[in-house]
């Protein structure tokens, strides 16, 4: 199997060498794997995401997206990207920022018109195509800007907590979304603080501490039978459990 | 250039739909009918005031524009995290930067060519005239001003939040229009170090004075030689070029941050 | 933000804008008085209080300063857009001379119909500074003499007297043309109230009030003489001399009534005689460049 992603010795140093965000790491995500990227707050887990999109620069180490350094444009060719908590141009309608996007990838006009119809069936936002995005929900925020990532039909679907801030309905269609994009046949990296949505979707796990990959392998061999995927990130990590926890 | 014209799209839309231009032009025409309505002692066919006033207001809207539209542009991006998904598109930085400022350089100058409509009209409908290769060349000159200006505030605004970057903005580009024209004059009066500092200043800042042909309209002085103008127009656009390249530098390695940089 | 929330900004940023570009563009024309002067200049007078415009709500004292603003952009209209020359360190770079393409410079006047350019800025300078007597008296000068407006001319002066009613250098204006357009009668009582009102505004020692003193005397003697009343011809003559000792054709005159006879020269030819000297346009600018 090939790569999606490769990741060798990569080290992030912000505030001139006071904080060390990533500390030489190594990753590989195989092309078709919905990949977990798991980790506590301030791990680095946005990092490695940023220095895949080439927002920052990595002080050291290479990253590789299907073989391209990310550090060209045209590693970006291939990939959809949904930010944490995505904002997007709320003047334009949802059909608008669609066809704008599908012009970044130099998408051609007939081939849009139909790819959006696609997408926006896809997000289930067909009805609200046409209305300003500023008369949008929170929800619909979501998947408007999920549907501009998917533009392209991606081969690497890079989204950051993608479920943060929905209700439950809708981190089930974002569930939903992500299950059809991997019967698809493409590669999903996701970061999450919702270990039962990771542990309901994700066929590889990596769990990230410190900007070092703690553990990292396919979600069956790593998590042992009967236990649940809380359990092991938090052994993971080292927290030792609770009273609480052991009550559970 | 498609990427381009795409990042330059999204602007005209957004300026198109804020209605800012719309405000402007409501206020030009305001201001103009108060100007032509009031009375000079009970004589008519004035129209070079009308002109002056007019033109005067179309260089201050459109720097007032150039200035607030250009500088706002990247901070707005970066600040509502709208940037992430652009950058994570095959979109270079200097694709995305040149889309911003052709985006709001090309609205600046179209509300501008409004303004200058809006002018002409009225000196036309008080029966004066207006040289119309004159006031072409006044326009196209004008136009080239206002590029510089666009490019002066995003070279700012890469590295400045908008009020900062529109401050900085106004600084530099009212010096460099009022003050560094008659620096050969205040130098007359002035010796040594400061004459020397002067001097850098006149040498290195951009003359923003040479794309004023206001003069040559409202007093009908006439075309200018395209020799000149064809110079000042390079000028422009060499000065344009150099701050798009300044912004650049700047922003090629900018690491964002929106809060959850370590997350 | 919606479109009714940004009116004020707006509105504040363009009034801001205006008032500074106009401060910018006094900063380059000051210090300098206009340069076209019929008589030498008298000081600004003060606002009274009372009566509150719209201006002077808005711009407060400050229309003071932009009223003079705008009888200097006047006064370069007259020279058809082009200001002061100024001396230069250094006078032949690249960017001099091609400003010196795109702005004009030079030395031209508008003349007759097409001073109606200049009267914009006056009306906008007697609208800001109701006090501003150079305005007045300049308006009714292009309108009277330039473009031969008579009527226009006395209507704007009416207008500054309304505004400033102890000037004499108004009536002394007024008299000059009431004569140009035949109204003696009206002429003799302007220059009889401006005799009773000088010195109003001007200090005794100073140059402008001394010529209208001179001017008002002369042409008050002028028309007592006209209507046979030479004692009180003599009486002006007298100060007159006491004044300006070297009015040597006025000695001659005062003698010959003093003596009972009848000067040669009849006192209406050098009345008319007299307001058309005194009517002629003198440009600073042509001095400072024969200077240069």
């Amino acid at each position: 199997m090939s790569s999606a992603i490769e990741i060798y010795n990569l080290t992030v140093v912000f505030e001139q060498g006071k904080i060390k965000a990533l500390d030489n790491l190594d990753l590989v995500v195989g092309e078709g794997q919905v990949f977990g990227f798991l980790g506590p707050n301030g791990a680095g887990k946005t990092t490695v995401m940023h220095v895949l999109l080439n927002f920052i620069t990595a002080t050291s180490g290479e990253a590789r997206i299907f073989g391209s350094n990310v550090k060209h444009s045209i590693a970006r060719q291939r990939i959809g990207y949904l930010p944490e908590h995505p904002d997007t141009y709320r003047f334009l309608t949802g059909r608008e920022l669609l066809t704008m996007a599908g012009h970044l990838f130099l998408i051609r006009r007939k081939a849009l018109r139909a790819r959006i119809d696609e997408v926006l069936e896809q997000t289930g936002i067909e009805d609200a195509a046409n209305r300003k995005i500023a008369t949008y929900s929170r929800g619909m925020m979501q998947r408007i800007c999920l549907a501009q990532a998917l533009i392209n039909d991606p081969d690497l679907i890079i989204l950051d907590e993608p479920t943060s801030g929905l209700d439950p309905i809708g981190r089930m269609d974002i569930r939903t979304i992500i299950t059809n994009l991997k019967n698809k046949g493409k590669t999903v990296f996701f970061s999450s603080h919702e270990l039962s949505e990771v542990e309901l979707v994700c066929d590889h796990l990596a769990i990230l501490n410190k900007g070092r990959i703690v553990t990292e392998g396919p979600a069956l061999e790593l998590v042992a039978p009967g236990e649940s995927l809380e359990k092991y990130f938090m052994r993971a990590l080292g927290v030792l459990p609770t009273n609480l926890d052991i009550a559970r | 250039m498609t990427r381009i014209l795409t990042i330059a799209w999204i602007v005209w839309l957004k300026m198109l739909r804020k209605k800012d231009i719309y405000v402007l032009l409501i206020l030009l025409g305001a201001f103009l009918i108060i100007i032509i309505s009031l009375n000079v002692f009970g004589l008519g066919g004035m129209v070079n005031y009308v002109k002056d006033a007019g033109l005067l207001m179309a260089w201050i809207f459109g720097w007032m524009m150039a200035v607030n539209v250009s500088s706002r542009e990247i901070p707005e991006e970066e600040t509502r995290g709208t940037i992430f998904p652009l950058l994570a598109k095959p979109l270079t930085r200097f694709e995305f930067l040149f889309g911003k400022l052709l985006g709001s350089w090309s609205i600046v100058i179209s509300a501008t060519l409004l303004f200058y409509i809006m002018v002409v009209g009225i000196v036309l409908m008080r029966g004066g005239s207006c040289d119309l290769i004159t006031t072409m060349q006044g326009y196209v000159l004008h136009c080239m001003a206002l590029a510089v200006i666009c490019a002066i505030s995003m070279a700012f605004s890469t590295r400045m939040n908008q009020d900062a970057a529109a401050s900085m903005t106004y600084v530099f580009t009212v010096t460099a229009f009022f003050l560094v024209r008659r620096i050969p004059v205040l130098m007359f009066y002035t010796e040594g170090l400061r004459a020397n500092i002067m001097m850098i200043i006149y040498n290195l800042m951009p003359h923003l004075e040479l794309f004023d042909m206001r003069k040559r309209i409202i007093h009908d002085y006439g075309p200018l030689d395209f020799k000149t103008f064809a110079a000042v127009l390079t000028y422009g656009a060499l000065l344009s070029f150099l701050f798009l390249i300044l912004s650049f530098l700047a922003y090629r390695k900018k690491h964002f941050s929106r809060g959850n940089m370590l997350g | 933000m919606t479109l009714s929330s940004k009116w004020p900004w707006f509105s504040i940023v363009t009034i801001t804008g205006v008032l500074f570009s106009l401060s910018c563009h006094l900063g380059t024309v000051l210090p300098e008085n206009p340069t076209w002067t019929i008589t030498t200049s008298a000081g600004t007078s003060h606002t009274q209080a009372g009566q509150q415009s719209i201006t002077d709500v808005i711009l407060g004292s400050s229309q003071i300063a932009i009223g003079q603003h705008f009888m200097e952009v006047a006064d370069t209209y007259f020279h058809r857009g082009i200001e002061h020359f100024r001396s230069q360190k250094f006078q032949n770079t690249i960017f001099q001379r091609v400003l010196e393409k795109v702005s004009p410079t030079g030395h031209s006047h508008l003349a007759g119909s097409q001073i109606k350019e200049v009267m914009a800025w006056l009306a906008f300078a007697i609208r800001l500074n109701p006090h501003d007597l150079e305005a007045y008296i300049l308006a009714g000068f292009w309108l009277a003499d330039e473009m031969k407006l008579l009527d226009a001319a006395i209507d704007v002066l009416k207008q500054g007297e309304k505004n400033n009613p102890s000037s004499f250098r108004i009536q002394l204006e007024m008299g000059r043309i009431y004569i140009q357009n035949g109204k003696v009668k009206a002429a003799e009582e302007a220059f009889r109230t401006g005799l009773s009102l000088w010195p109003s505004e001007c200090p005794t020692d100073t140059m402008e009030a001394r010529r209208g003193i001179n001017s008002l005397l002369l042409y008050n003697g002028l028309f007592h003489e006209i209507n046979n009343r030479n004692n009180e011809a003599i009486n002006c003559y007298r100060r007159l001399l006491a004044m300006s000792p070297d009015e040597s054709t006025l000695h001659d005159r005062l003698e010959m009534l003093e003596k009972g006879k009848q000067p040669s020269v009849l006192a209406s030819s050098i009345l008319n005689d007299t307001v058309i000297q005194s009517r002629q346009v003198t440009c600073d600018r042509d001095h400072e460049e024969n200077k240069n």
